[in-house]
């Protein structure tokens, strides 16, 4: 097969939340809700895809007229309360996302309770016909390699969201070259149909694209995963947070930031 | 309680693999305060730290973790050691921990595991797995490593007061200081102090009402 593999850009809302007023950002209006204008603006910037967060929306009407892709994410399991999966799922479908992402349970759920929610999360899924992918992250199933390969080779049905920072900035993984971390994420990476860019460094979990040498570690596994994943699409969308939420140390302008990461990553696009 | 008000000191890294006292990893020295308390509220008022009394250390290999019996004269308060890296087999996790345990009974100071990420100890489940079929293992509990680790701003706390709760009577060190969930201490803004959860207290008043062990909190400051 020749080609290239389909590769979907797109950002976070949270990555237009609280930049500078310099920037040339889109803007959220009323209820944190992304309107006609900044849609317009999103794709007119060459993106094909939005991701909404708990906290904010997509005008739907606004999203189709600008031929933006709409997306979701949220979490299950991860506070207390936080339970009602079908609910959550079937309100996300008739809204019209087109997918979502998970952050599922706690970082000390064991292998029975990782399992169980594996398992009701491809049941729900299916039920309700969205594609959700399994968002790798700290303080969750998946706060652990070795688990969460284990739950890739136990479930091949199940897909990811690639965080790549997280396990980045836990396990340390500063401390190996790109052909030893994709080789132990390999079970992941080849599941993996969705991707959260965000760079780290070893003291920090988001620091600027221009800043230190990470990015080009970031860039080469980012380019690794499109490369060996087993998905005929994947979705790749800049997660940069914003500085309230305490991820950021400074205001910066996570979309020209996020421009700028996206636009690197498509100069590499890998043949199927 | 005791508390200590300490300051890491990177020490020099001679290049000499395999001998913590010059090891290629690279250690740290820990120095204690002389002031004692009973809290963690005001640690900036502590005062000024004066000599080394403990060693930590990052040990990568099972076969280096024999030279920590050079330091057995010496008579540290503790030598706490974290070990190997992130993405280590369980089968390398097995040799470091079975090695470390050895010596913990062989040396008459006590040797802890040292949690930290890019460590085997990155993972509490992971801990408490290893404690429990390890019952001579005691640990040197690195708590803002932990709370980057997990991201623990985030989650069901109920979950972390199990864990807690039976890992607290086998940790006789517990280092706490600045950093948050998205910054290690030495990217830690100002007001960046994890502060001290009373969720972790519950651990150690049982380990203080067993009197098995004698808890020590080591206070981490960047501006010492």
């Amino acid at each position: 097969m020749s080609g290239t593999r389909k590769v979907r850009y797109g950002v976070q809302l949270d990555s237009l939340r609280g930049n500078p007023r310099s920037s040339g950002s889109p803007r959220l209006g009323l209820r944190r809700r992304l309107g006609d204008e900044a849609c317009r603006r999103v794709a007119a910037a060459g993106l094909d895809v939005i991701q909404a967060t708990t906290l904010t929306g997509v005008d739907m009407a606004a999203c189709q007229r600008a031929g933006l892709i709409p997306t979701t994410s949220g979490t299950w399991g991860v506070v207390p309360g936080d339970e009602r999966l079908q609910q959550r799922l079937q309100g996300w479908s008739d809204a019209g996302y087109n997918e979502a992402t998970l952050i599922i349970g706690s970082s000390v759920d064991d292998r029975d309770e990782r399992r169980r929610r594996v398992e009701e999360l491809l049941a729900t899924s299916s039920r309700v016909g969205l594609a959700v992918h399994l968002e790798t992250h700290r303080s969750s199933i998946t706060q652990d390699i070795d688990s969460t390969c284990e739950l890739a080779g136990e479930y091949p049905e199940l897909t990811f969201n690639l965080d790549y920072s997280h396990w980045f900035f836990s396990h340390g993984l500063w401390d190996y070259s790109v052909a030893e971390i994709v080789d132990r994420l390999a079970p992941v990476l080849r599941s993996t149909e969705f991707m959260h860019l965000r760079v780290s460094s070893p003291h920090e979990m988001q620091i600027r694209t221009t800043d230190g040498p990470w990015r080009q570690h970031f860039l080469d596994i980012w380019t690794e995963t499109k490369r060996i994943s087993g998905t005929p699409e994947i979705t790749v969308v800049t997660e940069l947070l914003p500085r309230f939420v305490g991820y950021a140390t400074t205001v910066c302008d996570r979309w020209s930031d996020s421009l700028e990461l996206i636009t690197f990553l498509r100069s590499r696009e890998v043949p199927l | 309680m005791t508390l200590r008000l300490v300051e890491f000191v990177e020490a020099a890294r001679s290049g000499t693999s395999g001998k913590p006292n010059g090891s290629s990893h690279g250690h740290l020295r820990v120095r204690p305060a002389q002031v004692e308390g009973d809290g963690l509220s005001s640690p900036l008022a502590l005062g000024e730290v004066r000599e080394h009394r403990a060693l930590h250390l990052l040990c990568h290999d099972p076969a280096d973790l024999d030279g920590l019996a050079e330091f057995d004269s010496i008579r540290f308060d503790y030598i706490a050691v974290a070990l190997g890296r992130g993405l280590d087999s369980a089968a390398h996790r097995e040799a470091l921990l079975g090695r470390l345990e050895h010596l913990a009974t062989l040396m008459k100071t006590p040797v802890l595991w040292q949690t930290a990420r890019g460590s085997i100890g990155q993972n509490l489940l992971v801990v408490q797995g290893e404690l429990r079929a390890r019952p001579r293992l005691r640990l040197a509990l690195d708590y803002p490593e932990m709370y980057c680790a997990h991201d623990m701003v985030l989650g069901r706390y109920g979950r972390w007061n199990d864990v807690l709760t039976e890992i607290g009577p086998r940790t006789t060190t517990m280092i706490v200081g600045d950093g948050d969930s998205a910054r290690d201490a030495r990217a830690a803004r100002p007001d960046g102090l994890v502060s001290f959860p009373p969720r972790w207290v519950y651990g150690f008043r049982q380990n203080r009402a067993n009197k098995a062990l004698a808890p020590q909190f080591i206070c981490r400051r960047n501006n010492l």
